[in-house]
Parts: structure tokens; C-alpha cells; sequence
């Protein structure tokens, strides 16, 4: 990692197009104006973590949740009981209709660049 | 296309209804297909109803999947204010061809923000702050940041009591 010493006001400059400014320097709080293309995504390193996690919470969480009318074969499945009938209708998948990712509602609040 | 999943047991469903994650979700990265299903349970009565809620089931790891919903159902006010480099990477244009999608966690004693905002017992919350952008007509999706400090990953969408919502009959609506 490359570490510079700057005091308020100085710059420092990142490939042709991004610029970090040293705005102020106030006890332990630093300032930083960035001044990116774009396109270059800039955000608190925090709210990477958070999202993260919050999707690690949900993915956990969705467990709590019942499911899916299933079969009693395949309940019994689950359980890790496994006689021939059983398999054989676990080898017949149950045919689903995904949505249609469509929802109506989001068009007027999506701000587009 | 047929797929096994934890939840469901093994489903088979045309393979253009998938939506590719192509850089994942934060946190799981190696995830890119999913495919939207409805959210249906077996309620008392024995009958099921369509919902607005929906499983984001990976197509890839059968354990995989997430409840999500249309947010402006439930949050009308919620605006997105879409950085250039995420509608560049799903080639959107267009505001009408896109769709959102919130993922939700179910909370048990949970806290937002460290102490300031106990949850109830029992919550489902929203992430406001990370929604899943898909371009509708190329079915790419991505996992969007909003930067500006105006959404949280915890927005109440309902409070639950604790057995119904394992037995999951009163998200239904």
C-alpha cells in the first residue's frame, strides 16, 4: 500500500482522471473531496461491508421462512429417508413459472444518469 | 431448465426466465444465476394466493435463496438515483426497462444502527440501501450501492409474530 503525507488543500492525483483533495484535517476527522469520472463507483468503504453483511443476513434468514407447498416425498427427502418410490419422484422435477421480472411501479422513481 | 434446490426440491422452468448477476452479490460472488419465483405457502385453510413478495433462488447452489421484493410496493417515496457505471454495465437507458428488486432479512432482537432503533421480536426489513437492478430485456441484474446516505440496510417492512412467520402464512398479501 502506498502511503503519502498531505496536508489540507493538497492533491493527489490517480491515473489521468481521479483526484483526491485533502479538504480539511480536524482532529482524528479527514475531509476528502474526490473528483472522479462518472462511471468510477466511489463509496464508504462501510457501506460495501454493510450491504455485505446484509446479504449474508438474509441469505441466513430466509430460512426462517416457510417454503413451497412439497410433496410428502419430497419432505420425506429432506429428512434423508430414501426408498426407491421416493427417488424416483425426486428425479421428476415440478415445473415452475418464474415471475416476469416487470414490476410496473419502479419506473418513475429510477433516476437514470 | 432443471434445478435442485434445498427449498423447493428440484424445479424445472425455461432457462430464458434466468437473471444474471454477473458480478454477484456483495458477499457472494460466485452466485450469478437466479431465477425469480413466486412466494406461495401452504396457508391454515390449505389455500395459496399470489403475493408480492418472491424467492431470488440461485440457480447454482441449491441452498441459496433470498426473499425479496418489488420495494415501491411498500415504500413508495423510494427513489433511486442510479450511478453511471451501473447503468453502463447493464447497457440501461431507459428508466421502463428496468426493474428492482429488495432483498429482505428476517430480524430476531436486531438492532439498527447499534442501539438506537431496536426492532420488535420478530422483523422483516428491507435493504434499501443495496438493490438489485435488472435490465429487463437483457435479464442482466446488478447489485446497486446508494451512496448518498439516504437508505439504510434495515427498513421495517413488517413486524411479525415469531410462529406465523416460521410457518411463513402471514407475509402472505
Amino acid at each position: 500500500m502506498l502511503v503519502l503525507t498531505r496536508r489540507a488543500g493538497q492533491v493527489v492525483k490517480i491515473g489521468d482522471d481521479i483526484e483526491v483533495v485533502v479538504v480539511s484535517v480536524r482532529g482524528d476527522q479527514v475531509r476528502l473531496g474526490i473528483c472522479a469520472p462518472r462511471e468510477v463507483s466511489v463509496v464508504r468503504g462501510e457501506l460495501l461491508k454493510q450491504v455485505s453483511e446484509e446479504n449474508r443476513a438474509a441469505a441466513q434468514s430466509s430460512r426462517l421462512i416457510g417454503s413451497l407447498p412439497q410433496s410428502k416425498e419430497e419432505a420425506a427427502l429432506k429428512q434423508g429417508r430414501s426408498d426407491t418410490d421416493e427417488v424416483s419422484s425426486r428425479a421428476r422435477p415440478r415445473s415452475v413459472k418464474p415471475l416476469s421480472v416487470s414490476a410496473a411501479p419502479t419506473t418513475g422513481s429510477l433516476g437514470l444518469p | 431448465m432443471v434445478i435442485d434446490t434445498f427449498r423447493f426440491g428440484r424445479l424445472e422452468f425455461p432457462e430464458e426466465s434466468l437473471v444474471t448477476l454477473s458480478e454477484g452479490l456483495l458477499g457472494f460472488p460466485d452466485d450469478h444465476r437466479f431465477v425469480v419465483l413466486p412466494f406461495r405457502c401452504e396457508s391454515e385453510s390449505g389455500g395459496s394466493g399470489p403475493s408480492s413478495l418472491c424467492w431470488l433462488q440461485s440457480a447454482d447452489n441449491p441452498q441459496l435463496a433470498f426473499l425479496a421484493v418489488e420495494p415501491h410496493l411498500f415504500f413508495p417515496d423510494y427513489e433511486i438515483d442510479l450511478p453511471d457505471g451501473d447503468a453502463r454495465a447493464l447497457g440501461l437507458r431507459d428508466a421502463r426497462q428496468a426493474s428492482v428488486l429488495t432483498l429482505l432479512t428476517v430480524s430476531r432482537g436486531a438492532t439498527r444502527n447499534g442501539e438506537r432503533f431496536p426492532l420488535p421480536p420478530m422483523a422483516v426489513t428491507a435493504n434499501l440501501a443495496g438493490p438489485i437492478v435488472v435490465n429487463m430485456r437483457s435479464r442482466q441484474g446488478r447489485q446497486v450501492l446508494l451512496a448518498d446516505g439516504r437508505y439504510g440496510t434495515k427498513h421495517i417492512l413488517a413486524e411479525m409474530d415469531g410462529e406465523k412467520m416460521a410457518r411463513g402464512t402471514s407475509l402472505e398479501g
